[in-house]
């Protein structure tokens, strides 16, 4: 019961940090990301819904995720 | 596809964006080229999305530290509240104030446990129930980070969530909507400065919530 809880506040706390670190990208890079993985678009398809060259949702994907990459290190997170 | 163009794809690659022939040919040269590092990196990254992360393992000390304060809160919490500030009375509006008293009423439990050590961070543990459900506030203090977990609330129909609030200076300030539809096990993460909070507290409100309370608490923890 006790290792449960303590599993759960983990899993909230490893929750959090991700979204945060997600919510703080410039909206720029932070869409493309929820297309691609949250929406399971490609990135043709997100190209053609946010009307922006393949080759810069490919360099935002990359971005983005690059710099949450930062962030969740900062926050001590392997 | 050379290491230029693999690099420009690693992005969309560990988002699993990438359609399958180009998907294949990334990973034809990820397998015979040790130059891209970043691959593993973002991948792990991509993987961190999943709405409910998988467990993450939190290392031996701050577990152990966590396990101990959730267990001396069930036994013998009493001996510890010394290490606490006691609870402050604030002006509070006159409505949330009356709720407030309410709920106190009804508590069963209200338990403090202040677990630290040398090494490793302050874990705070408080535990209070109401007639309906029960919760407990987890807050890691030099983290600044603190997570409630409800349990035995009731599940919700489509017009209603649960909503939590913070109590700062006699004010409600929402930390956000429970989707309780599930029922069970809810935890949220509050990103709050526990400093300035005198009481957390629970209340049922239209579905998305509302600016301030609009029904008597049903959970409350006093700081």
């Amino acid at each position: 019961m006790t290792d449960d809880l303590a599993r759960d506040v983990l899993a909230s706390l490893d929750a959090d940090a991700v979204q945060s670190c997600l919510a703080q990208l410039p909206d720029d890079q932070r869409r493309p990301i929820e297309l691609a993985y949250f929406e399971g678009l490609t990135h043709v398809e997100i190209a053609a819904e946010l009307g922006i060259p393949l080759g810069t949702v490919k360099s935002r994907l990359r971005l983005g995720l690059a710099k949450m990459r930062t962030q969740l290190e900062g926050a001590g997170y392997p | 596809m050379n290491c230029e163009q693999v690099d420009e794809l690693l992005g969309a690659y560990a988002l699993a964006a990438l359609p399958d022939d180009e998907r294949r040919a990334v990973e034809v040269h990820l397998a015979s080229c040790d130059l891209h590092e970043e691959a593993g990196a973002l991948r792990l990254t991509a993987e961190a999305l999943a709405i409910a992360p998988p467990p993450r393992d939190p290392g031996p000390a701050l577990r152990a530290r966590i396990l101990t304060a959730i267990a001396e809160e069930e036994t013998a919490p009493r001996r510890l509240r010394a290490l606490l500030r006691p609870p402050r009375r604030l002006p509070l509006p006159y409505a949330l104030a009356a709720a407030l008293a309410i709920v106190a009423g009804g508590l069963l439990a209200w338990n403090i446990v202040l677990q630290a050590d040398d090494d490793g961070p302050a874990v705070l543990v408080r535990a209070f129930a109401g007639e309906l459900g029960s919760g407990t506030l987890v807050v890691l203090e030099d983290r600044g980070q603190v997570v409630l977990i409800l349990d035995d609330l009731p599940a919700l129909g489509p017009e209603q969530d649960y909503q939590v609030w913070a109590i700062v200076d006699g004010a409600a300030h929402s930390l956000g909507v429970v989707d309780a539809r599930a029922g069970g096990r809810l935890t949220v993460a509050l990103g709050a400065d526990f400093a300035e909070i005198t009481a957390v507290a629970v209340s049922v409100e239209p579905a998305g919530g509302s600016d301030q309370p609009t029904t008597t608490p049903i959970l409350t923890a006093t700081f």
